[in-house]
Order: structure tokens, then C-alpha cells, then sequence
């Protein structure tokens, strides 16, 4: 049968059209919007604003760069504790061992939980009067009335945990599903040769999974970054500012102030940094490079 | 590699099922004891949370929401996902590219960061407050993976097949029902289920494009409980309990196909 030359035009119309109109439509006036003064509010001030916006992030908001190097440091201390947890675990159930399968859905099932359920789930734990602080201080372990979301010093490790809990299953399936493909004569051939379980996985495994850990990281990375549910549900970005990232600052200026202009702008940087870390990423990482 | 000690295996594992087990069970515990108590066992077990978040807090209206948003996310995103997949799996033409490149790049774009924009289009649409809103939202930041996890399945079924049935009469829809489909049940199964959900969890756009409280889902229920000045613990527990009983049986259902639904390929593109 010839192929019609319409026929994948066709095909691909429904999806194109609706990632035209509300995809590359809103990215692009988004960029529009950033060079405008806008603000449903304030409709006297609605103009062309040139620069002005990028010019009062950089230079005078004094929430920008702390909001910022927050995301940074959000996003490297998730990915990188998520991806070592995730390859162990993933090793771990890649054994034969009695009740694996039963192990497998179990440490997995955190992955289909949504932000704001792990936040309800941790909000439980974390609550200052029935909390797990309660009971640790009934075994004179700490203090009662103890609260890690609204104490500066532990709030950050009490959200990492959280979003572990629910992140890890992420890398631990995608690794799993790439250790299947690894060909169990490899490391037959290095068990003659009498290489050990520690040179068998830097030397076999670790090269095998390598694209798949570029990915996946550089996937998380972006995702971490960008999703808010949790951080929102959780702790509002507080307490006092502590735990507010870059998406979840642009959120709120576009919800409380509605000066869109200004969210817009933010939101553009937020574009530039992301496509620009990843591209790096993936030249330093040389993906899809020598392996296969 | 061989030879492993047990211990090796059953004591790390353990450690980490003892971390992923014990939330879950603290908001059971929660949501099944009376208010109050503060036994570490939920005996005697009371349904009064669930009563409560059931019908006070109208959990069923935003459960019945939910699920019209989730299913309806999943058979759109199916549907478009399944025939600009079979484009891509089987054809070449101009624009394949640029269209796979387009693809990839959306998985870049921050969907709350596109609230603004997305918020007067639907407000043009007159989709605010309705659930058609959040449908597209969802269907299309579902759509780009979707489509490439679908490609590499259909890739995987062997044209030859496809072929054969035309030689048999078969027209080439015909031919892709009859031969195709059957074979892609995995992929169907994985795509369809992730895109349900995905949307079934997905807290922003919900948030965002519906403020009518008989038009909100659960996870922005939720979040409401969350936000109350004085948090009932209990409601907010049985409300989770709720939010989580259709993704458990979802990921119930598809758990033996999670792991080789992403190694049949398509991760790799």
C-alpha cells in the first residue's frame, strides 16, 4: 500500500494543534508579557516596559537571588540524594531473593502519590502535638511541641525527606527497567576473570546505566525545579521566605500582587536558566556518547 | 553477580521499607482513631474522619470531579498520544524533526510557570470554573511523553504484520485494529494509566482554573484542610486516605507492567 502522503499530517494534526495553542502560544507571550508592564490591578501603568522587569530582578528585588539559589540548592541536594538512593534500591530488588515481588511494589508505591498527598502525609508526622516528635519526646528524645516546618534551622531537611519519600521510586523504576537489558554474560566473563562485585559494577553496570542516568537526573532536575505542589502544600515557602524557589515566588507574585509583567519576566530567566543548564548538561555528560 | 549474602539484601531493604511504609501507616492510624487519642494502634478503629470529610467537607462531589477530570484526561491523551505516535512510528515526512524536537523541548516547559498565560486563554474559552479547563491543561502537558512512549511500542510491532493484513484486504485502519492494537495493550496500559494519574494528583491547574468549590477535585480539597486555621487531623487523614484509594488500585493493577513498559525503549527514545 503507498503511503498517502497526508495521511501523517493527518495523524500528528490533533496533538500539533493543541500543543500550538496551549503551549507555544502562552511560552511565547509569556516573553511577550516580560517586556511589558502589566497588571490587571494597575491598568494606568499597562505599557511597553522595555527592560525594566529583568532590570528589577536583577538590581532591586532583594527576594531574587535568595529564591534562586534556593531552587539550586532544592533541586542539586534532591537529585543527587534521589539518584544514589534510587540506583541502591534498584540493585537491591534487581537480586533474586524470596518475596521480591511483594518488595518491589512495595518500594515503589510511593511514586504514584501526588505532592499534596505527601504533604498531608508529612504534615501528620511533622505536626508539633501528635507528631513523631510527640512520641520521641515521650521517650525522652527532644522536646515536646517541637515543629520542624516552622523552625528555620530544620525546616530544610524536614522537606528533603519528604520529597525523597515520594522521589526515589522514580529513579529506582527506570533503573531497574534499564539493569534488565545488562547481559548476564558480561558478568559471567568477569567472575572468570575473577573480577569482584565492586569492579563488576563500576566496570559493567555503571557504564551500562550511564544514558539512563543522564536522563533521568536531567528529567528530575527540570521537574524538581519546576513543580510546586509540595513546597506550596507544605510549608507556603516559609517559614520566613526559607523555603520559597523561584516557581513557587513567580506563583505567588501572579496570585497576590497580579503584576504579571513582572512574573512573566521572572518566569523567562527561570526558561533561559533551565535550557541553558541542560544543554551544559548534557555536553559535559556526553550523552548518548561512547557506550552503545 | 552472584553469591550476594542474604543479609546484605534483607537489611538495607528492610531499613528502606520501614521508611516508605511507616508514613502510610501514620495516616491510616490517623484517619481510623477517634480525635484525641493517642495510641500508636488505631483501636477501635472509628469511621467518623471519613463520615465527616465524606459529607461535611463534600468530598464526593470533589471525588466524583476527580474522577471525570482523570478519566477524561486519559482517554484524550490515549487517543491523540495513539495516532501522532503511529505518525511518528511509521511514517517519514518534513516536519518529523523538528516535531520530535518540539516534543522533547516541551518536557522543559514549566507548567506553573505557564498559569498566567493559560488562565486568559481558558478565560477567553469560557472554560473557567469548568472542568474542560483542566481536562486540556492536563491532556497536554500529558501529551508530548505520552506520544513518544506510544511511538516506541507501535515500533516495536513489526510492519511486516501490518503489511500482510493489507495483502489480506484489510484497509490500513483495519489492519492497525485487528493487528496493532491488540499487541499494544502494555503501552496502552501504561500510557493511559500515568495519564489518569497524573491528573488525578495534579494540584495547580485545578487550583488556578476552577474557584467554584462544587467544581474543585481532591487535591485542592485537600489543601484546603491543609490551609484551615486549626487543622482537623483527623478529616485531613481520612481526606488523603480517600485522595489515595483509586491510585492504589491503578498502581496495583499496572505494577507488572511498570518496569518493561519503560524498558520496551521508548525512555531512550
Amino acid at each position: 500500500m503507498a503511503t498517502p502522503r497526508r495521511l501523517p499530517y493527518l495523524l500528528i494534526a490533533p496533538a500539533a494543534l493543541l500543543m500550538l495553542g496551549f503551549i507555544a502560544y502562552p511560552v511565547a507571550s509569556v516573553f511577550y508579557y516580560s517586556l511589558r508592564h502589566y497588571n490587571p490591578t494597575k491598568p494606568w501603568r499597562d505599557g511597553f516596559a522595555g527592560l525594566d522587569n529583568f532590570v528589577t530582578a536583577f538590581t532591586d528585588d532583594p527576594d531574587f537571588w535568595g529564591t534562586l539559589g534556593f531552587s539550586l540548592q532544592w533541586v542539586a541536594v534532591e537529585v543527587v540524594l534521589q539518584l544514589l538512593l534510587g540506583l541502591g534500591l534498584a540493585l537491591l530488588v534487581n537480586q533474586t531473593f524470596v518475596g521480591r515481588a511483594l518488595a518491589r511494589s512495595l518500594v515503589f508505591s510511593p511514586w504514584a502519590v501526588s505532592g499534596v498527598l505527601t504533604s498531608t502525609i508529612w504534615l501528620l508526622i511533622f505536626n508539633s502535638q501528635t507528631g513523631v516528635t510527640r512520641y520521641l519526646a515521650d521517650a525522652g528524645i527532644g522536646s515536646y511541641g517541637t515543629s520542624w516546618l516552622s523552625d528555620t534551622g530544620t525546616v530544610f531537611p524536614a522537606v528533603v525527606v519528604a520529597e525523597l519519600w515520594r522521589g526515589v521510586p522514580f529513579f529506582a523504576i527506570l533503573i531497574l527497567a534499564d539493569l534488565q537489558s545488562v547481559s548476564k554474560d558480561l558478568y559471567e566473563a568477569a567472575e572468570m576473570d575473577g573480577a569482584g562485585r565492586l569492579r563488576q559494577f563500576f566496570h559493567i553496570t555503571l557504564p551500562h546505566l550511564k544514558d539512563a542516568i543522564i536522563l533521568s537526573t536531567l528529567l528530575r532536575a527540570v521537574w524538581e525545579f519546576n513543580n510546586v505542589d509540595l513546597l506550596y502544600t507544605l510549608t507556603g515557602g516559609g517559614p520566613a521566605g526559607e523555603t520559597t524557589t523561584l516557581p513557587l515566588r513567580i506563583a505567588s507574585i501572579a496570585v497576590d500582587s497580579h503584576d504579571f509583567g513582572y512574573a512573566s519576566a521572572l518566569t523567562a530567566i527561570a526558561f533561559v536558566i533551565l535550557l541553558f543548564c541542560s544543554i551544559v548538561y548534557l555536553r559535559l555528560s556526553k550523552f548518548g556518547g561512547d557506550v552503545k | 553477580m552472584r553469591g550476594v549474602p542474604r543479609w546484605q539484601i534483607y537489611a538495607p531493604l528492610g531499613l528502606y521499607l520501614l521508611f516508605t511504609l511507616i508514613p502510610f501507616y501514620w495516616i491510616l492510624l490517623f484517619a481510623l482513631r477517634p480525635s484525641g487519642s493517642t495510641s500508636l494502634v488505631p483501636w477501635p478503629v472509628t469511621f467518623e474522619h471519613f463520615d465527616k470529610v465524606w459529607t461535611e467537607r463534600s468530598f464526593a462531589t470533589f471525588f466524583q470531579n476527580s474522577l471525570l477530570v482523570g478519566l477524561a484526561s486519559m482517554v484524550m491523551t490515549t487517543l491523540v498520544a495513539l495516532a501522532g505516535g503511529y505518525a511518528l512510528a511509521r511514517f517519514d515526512f518534513r516536519i518529523k524533526r523538528g516535531f520530535m524536537l518540539a516534543l522533547l523541548c516541551s518536557q522543559f516547559i514549566p507548567g506553573a510557570l505557564m498559569l498566567v498565560p493559560l488562565f486568559e486563554i481558558f478565560a477567553e474559552l469560557q472554560l473557567i470554573n469548568s472542568l474542560g479547563s483542566v481536562v486540556i491543561a492536563e491532556t497536554v502537558f500529558q501529551l508530548p511523553l505520552s506520544m513518544i512512549l506510544l511511538s516506541g511500542f507501535i515500533r516495536n510491532v513489526p510492519y511486516a504484520l501490518e503489511e500482510a493484513a493489507w495483502v489480506d484486504g484489510c484497509g490500513r485502519f483495519r489492519a492497525f485494529c485487528a493487528v496493532v492494537l491488540p499487541m499494544l495493550r502494555p503501552g496502552l496500559i501504561a500510557v493511559g494509566s500515568f495519564a489518569f494519574v497524573h491528573s488525578w494528583n495534579h494540584f495547580l491547574f485545578a487550583l488556578m482554573f476552577l474557584s467554584d468549590q462544587g467544581k474543585q477535585t481532591i487535591p485542592v480539597g485537600l489543601a484546603t484542610l491543609m490551609g484551615a486555621d486549626s487543622v482537623d487531623l483527623g478529616a485531613l487523614a481520612a481526606g488523603g486516605v480517600v485522595a489515595a484509594v483509586p491510585v492504589v488500585i491503578v498502581f496495583a493493577f499496572i505494577q507488572k507492567w511498570l518496569v518493561t513498559g519503560f524498558s520496551a525503549g521508548a525512555v531512550k527514545g
